[in-house]
């Protein structure tokens, strides 16, 4: 017969492997959800709408493609007017006007969407905002590379950092846009401008993408302004080349002025990073986004360093 | 002020309730039934079924039997009839608490009555458990024979022409809870220890010392340790550390490893005050959140509340750590010099003259007197530079004290830390030393530097044998600089300059008087002038003709007052209650809030159950905010903004009970539980935003709050503490079973979520065995994993321009799952020895016996056909190591 104080202490010791060892661990769910995505553009017409389902996290995308949603009620009001949305007979999943009226969207028109898919509701709203155009721009390439550290990954679990010595052709471009709008006086400090350039050059380098400025969202009342008035943004983007005295290789380059709402800022700046977030979405009762914008872009070849507007 | 009228009803119903129990006690019938019973079965029977307490020498009662037979309500009676055949006398002392000393009238012979015209002397001492320094001026009193004495300078006292050799006596000093208890005339003088919780009368015992508020230990979960307990607690990693030892506590533990500070019952890191000697400081860190500034050699005592804090102390939602120096006031100088993996460090208490006392204590690192701080390098070009790998951390303390006469008491305490880490390095580092220690074109510079700087002056006075009055002065600075350089590219380089202080000019002045054995009241008010000041200076060359620069400066004062009183009613030896109420004002945004507290304390046996209660509100002005986008700024340092017109103050309201028992005596069993609400707790408003790029949106108060939204806080639990004293086996057993969850409503948020560091269940225990000069302690620790987002599906989705789509995972709730539950056992081997007259501890401690690498995050990143997932893991094995000389 044990002593009474060592089975006290069995019996604590059992007592408390008990409580703990119960499960608190939160298996996630794998239901599937809808997905919208939409922009309505000003002065553009109609915008079409898509719809599909999430996928399983493990789907391969490239043997089992995301299944559309082609069974749902889709309308559009605008201004107060209500357009109905009708389902591609060419492509499934995209949502198009009912009417083929070619109806253009009205810079400052007020929207909404309302979407209803197996008895689940969609709803979003916003402002189209005023149309943006791109002034002017300029693209500086520089006479040589300079040398850089190039940082594949940021690895804190391995004591090697793994950077190497390269070189690159820091290219800076400046993009010219005129605010406010004196046809339609919507106040400048309602919006956002989104600048992008798109160089097609695969370069990466963790270090630098933080030096480096080929994107930015910001309030466009924020922007500085040249001495004419002129809002003035300058990005830098990078192009690798093997050694010091290799030539900037020829490539094109995708230039992307944006004005959006809050809602559009929100969703462009948290897109960029999918290994910690999904872009922020502007829907109740769906992933996604439905938003107005006004678009500005311009493609340019960058050849022998200099520019040349591709051929229309 | 609804919400402040619901408190005051709700403590209102709570002491209407404890008062009731209080009465209902005395109304019970007694029903004894003893045949021949060892007197101590009876004595616990009367304790059980009565509520008595019985104060007695063991030896006294030990052989007794009793027989006795009595059914009734007249407690004289019944007492009479289990004592009258006894050669014991029985009196009381309080309303339920009596006294056993022997009956001389019980066998009265010739040499008894001999004895009776004898007198008799009594001499003793009456010292300080822990650091066995005299107490001076505490009174000895003989109720019965009305006569006493106070104790001198050396704390020695003496009553003579006794006429029994044993006494009723009453100990009692200002600050001190009084003791009743026997003195018996002997040859040897009578050393009386005075230390907490201390209810056997055999050791004679007494809770408490000046310092002590009164029935501090009334608040549920307090945790409080002297000196001895704090040398002989736990050591981690071989660092005599204050915050690592309150780890052990239940409802306690580090978020994280790094860059986070304890969380105690589920609140934020921000949430906790830490005073030494009665003023705040800012930072406790040293070396990235590893280790505290507490310097646990350095330290007298500590009280450590948990959620319920007494009147005095305030400004914060979730903990108390109050502290204080030790002041070297010993018989013989002292000192301890150790050596551990991360540090160096030395104390030395002295006294200095008869009335006067030191201590200083110090701590560096010294890594970088290992590897050393600065490199020459050279390549073969002749191109010569300095590469730089320094970080050290340090800190002293210091506390001069004098005692002028008996009544006053005056003393200076210092504290200075810092951390410097200063970096110049390339980019491509490796372990391969050899290929980047050379001159390099790109690199990084750091130079960070941040700390402590505390001043106090203290004064304490004893104007009458009731009254003592403290006034504290101090000056508490936290300073942080952060300066960086990094030149990615010949043509890109950033450059900047960040600092952060925050400084407090503070006064504050309690007194406390000791009307009777039933009443004592506190009271006082404190005053704080608070400066925030912040400034960035930063050139950001993306290329030679894109440049950005950030030149800010942010400066904020705060004025803070408060006032509290508190009383401790004593109604009967087994129920104590302490209502006490703090009133604040802070001039930032001109915020004033009552917060009332309400402490009581059940003694149903005083081995059996012992219950508290504690139920209060809290305010906090000042918040801990760190930049969620640039790695310009806030990376290790404590940026603190105060409450404004736009911003209200966080607020609390907690409810705590505890419940302890020591059946046996090898046993020690307290259940705690809680459950607390908060509201205006700032939460980040995108929780998935961190720090990822150079630019952010400044330093600004404004740019800083617009990234976090006042939300809603609730967390509750219940803690269970066993601890089994099987000499010479030891174990410890701890389990804590709580959430906490936050919940932002502003955001959206229509549920709470669990909250970054939620941990459900933590169980920790240790097993110790003592061999000779010999200590092996084997710990673990048991808790769940950190909540983590899990995405449950996944989606593509394109933006205007774009050509394709963008495959992303889809995280619909927040914290919705759990990393696997984390597990780590260590071991400690200590051998005690002596070598050229000094005292000497090694110790080697395996941090992570089992080499269990435990996953402490978790990543999901999505790839075109699949999601991959990638896991952080935590420390390896470790062997540490530790050397300490006493001499």
């Amino acid at each position: 017969m044990l002593p009474d104080r060592i089975r006290f202490a069995i019996l604590v010791v059992l007592t408390l492997f008990v409580v703990i060892t119960g499960c608190d661990s939160i298996e996630p769910a794998n239901d599937q959800f809808l997905v919208v995505e939409g922009f309505l553009e000003a002065d553009k017409p109609l915008p079409i709408i898509i719809l599909k389902q999430t996928t399983a996290l493990n789907q391969d995308l490239t043997t089992e493609p995301e299944r559309p949603v082609i069974d749902a009620s889709v309308q559009i009001t605008l201004d107060g007017s209500t357009i109905p949305y009708r389902p591609s007979l060419s492509n499934p999943g995209e949502f198009e006007p009912a009417s083929q009226e070619n109806q253009l969207i009205p810079p400052g028109a007020n929207f909404s969407i309302d979407l209803e898919w197996l008895g689940q509701k969609a709803h979003a709203s916003g402002l189209v905002p005023n149309t943006i155009a791109l002034d002017s721009f300029q693209v500086r390439v520089p006479n040589a590379p300079v040398t850089a550290i190039l940082v594949d990954t940021l690895r804190l679990d391995t004591p090697s950092v793994g950077a190497r010595r390269g070189y690159i052709y820091l290219v800076e471009v400046d993009l010219w846009w005129t605010t406010p709008f004196p046809s339609n006086p919507v106040p400048d400090s309602t919006f956002w401008i989104e600048t992008r350039l798109r160089p097609q050059i695969d370069f990466s380098s963790k270090v630098l993408d933080v030096f480096l400025l080929s994107e930015e969202v910001q309030p466009e009342e924020n922007i500085q302004s040249d001495p004419f008035s002129r809002k003035l943004w300058t990005g830098v983007y990078a192009v690798p080349v093997e050694d010091s005295t290799e030539a900037v290789p020829d490539h094109s380059l995708s230039i992307q002025l944006l004005r959006g709402t809050t809602d559009y800022a929100l969703f462009a700046a948290s897109r960029n990073n999918p290994e910690r977030r999904e872009p922020i979405s502007n829907i109740d009762g769906a992933i996604g986004i439905v938003t107005g914008i006004s678009l500005a872009t311009r493609h340019v070849d960058i050849i022998n360093g200099t520019i040349q507007l591709p051929s229309q | 002020m609804r919400s402040v009228q619901t408190y005051v009803r709700s403590i209102g119903i709570a002491f209407l309730i404890a008062f009731c129990i209080g009465q209902a006690s005395n109304a019970q019938s007694i029903q004894l039934d003893f045949e021949q019973t060892p007197l101590p079965e009876a004595l616990n029977e009367l304790r059980m079924q009565l509520g008595l307490d019985f104060i007695y020498a063991v030896r006294l009662v030990k052989d007794e039997k009793v027989t006795c037979n009595y059914k009734g309500n007249r407690l004289e009676v019944a007492l009479s009839c289990v004592f009258d055949n006894t050669p014991i006398r029985v009196q009381q002392l309080h309303q339920r608490q009596y006294i056993l000393s022997s009956d001389p009238s019980f066998a009265e012979n010739t040499a008894q009555k001999a004895a009776r015209t004898k007198t008799f002397r009594i001499d003793g001492y009456v010292l300080d458990r822990s650091t066995k320094k005299p107490l001076p001026g505490a009174h000895i009193y003989l109720p019965v024979q009305r006569q006493g004495t106070v104790s001198d300078p050396n704390g020695q006292f003496y009553l003579d022409k006794l006429r029994d050799s044993e006494h009723l006596a009453r100990i009692s000093f200002l600050g001190y809870q009084a003791l009743d208890t026997l003195l018996t005339a002997s040859s040897e003088p009578l050393s009386i220890s005075l230390r907490p919780t201390a209810l056997e009368a055999e050791n004679i015992t007494v809770e408490g010392d000046l310092n002590d508020s009164p029935n501090a230990d009334l608040v549920a979960g307090m945790v409080s340790m002297r000196g001895q307990e704090l040398d002989e607690a736990p050591r981690f990693g071989g660092e005599r550390d204050l915050l690592q030892t309150l780890q052990n506590t239940p409802g306690v533990y580090k978020a994280g490893v790094f860059n986070n500070g304890i969380l105690v019952r589920g609140g934020f890191s921000d949430q906790n005050l830490y005073l030494i000697d009665g003023a705040p400081i800012y930072h406790p860190w040293h070396a990235f959140n590893l280790i505290s500034t507490f310097h646990a050699d350095a330290f007298e005592d500590i009280k450590f509340y948990k959620g319920a804090f007494p009147a005095e102390h305030g400004g914060r939602l979730s903990s108390v750590l109050d502290a204080r120096l030790k002041d070297g006031r010993s018989s013989a100088p002292t000192a301890r010099v150790g050596m551990s993996v991360l540090s160096g460090r030395f104390i030395i208490e002295s006294p200095l003259t008869r009335n006067s006392s030191f201590m200083i204590a110090g701590r560096r690192s010294y890594i970088d007197k290992l590897i050393g701080s600065e490199h020459p390098v050279q390549d073969a070009n002749g191109t010569r530079d300095t590469l730089r790998t320094g970080y050290h951390f340090s800190d002293i303390t210091a506390k001069l004290s004098v005692t002028p006469n008996k009544k006053n008491i005056l003393s200076v305490s210092y504290y200075s830390g810092n951390d410097i880490l200063d970096l110049k390095l390339p980019f491509n580092l490796s372990l391969d030393f050899n290929s980047w220690l050379r001159p390099a074109e790109l690199f990084f510079e750091v130079d960070h530097d941040w700390g402590n700087r505390l001043y106090t002056f203290q004064h304490q006075a004893i104007p009458s044998s009731k009254v003592l009055i403290t006034n504290t002065l101090y000056r508490s600075s936290y300073n942080a600089k952060e300066a960086e350089f990094v030149q990615p590219t010949s043509s890109s380089s950033l450059s900047s300059k960040y600092r952060v202080r925050v400084r407090d000019i503070g006064f504050r002045s309690d007194i406390t008087i000791l009307g009777s054995d039933q009443h004592q009241s506190q009271g006082g008010f404190h005053l704080v002038d608070h400066q925030f000041d912040s400034s960035i200076d930063a050139s950001i060359y993306r290329s030679e003709g894109a440049r950005d620069s950030l030149v800010q400066e942010s400066s904020l004062d705060a004025l803070e007052i408060a006032s509290y009183a508190q009383h401790s009613w004593i109604p009967s030896p087994t129920f104590m209650i302490q209502p006490g109420v703090r009133i604040s004002y802070f001039s930032s945004g001109s915020h004033l809030y009552l917060s009332p507290r309400l402490n009581v304390r059940k003694i149903v046996h005083p081995d059996y159950l012992t219950l508290n209660g504690s139920v209060g509100s809290q305010v906090q002005y000042l918040q801990r905010l760190r930049d969620r986008y640039s790695f310009m700024y806030d990376l290790v340092s404590s940026r603190w903004v105060p409450t404004s017109e736009d911003l209200n103050p966080s607020r609390s309201f907690q409810v705590s009970f505890e419940a302890a028992s020591s059946p046996y005596s090898w046993l020690d069993v307290s259940v705690e539980s809680y459950w607390r609400s908060s509201k205006n707790v700032l939460i980040p408003r995108d929780v998935f935003q961190q720090k990822d790029g150079i630019d952010g949106p400044g330093i600004e108060v404004a740019s800083l709050l617009s990234q976090y939204t006042p939300g809603l806080s609730r967390a509750y639990g219940v803690e269970i503490s066993t601890l089994l004293d099987l000499q010479p086996w030891r174990i410890a057993l701890d389990y804590s079973g709580a959430k906490s969850k936050n919940r932002a409503p502003l955001v959206g948020d229509t549920e709470y979520h669990p909250s970054l560091f939620d941990v459900p269940r933590l169980l920790r225990g240790s097993v110790t065995r003592s061999y000779s000069d010999w200590y092996f302690t084997l710990s673990s620790t048991f808790r769940s994993g950190y909540p983590i987002t899990v995405p449950v599906a996944a989606y593509t989705l394109g933006g205007p321009g774009d050509v394709d789509p963008t495959r992303y995972l889809y995280r619909p709730e927040y914290n919705n799952g759990r990393l696997p539950p984390y597990i780590r056992v260590d071991l400690t081997i200590a051998y005690f020895f002596e070598m050229l007259g000094a005292d000497w501890t090694t110790q080697l401690h395996i941090f992570n016996l089992t080499n269990r690498r435990n996953v402490i995050d978790r990543y999901y990143e999505p790839t075109p056909n699949n999601v991959e997932i990638t896991q952080r893991k935590g420390l390896p094995i470790l062997p540490l190591f530790e050397i300490e000389m006493d001499l």
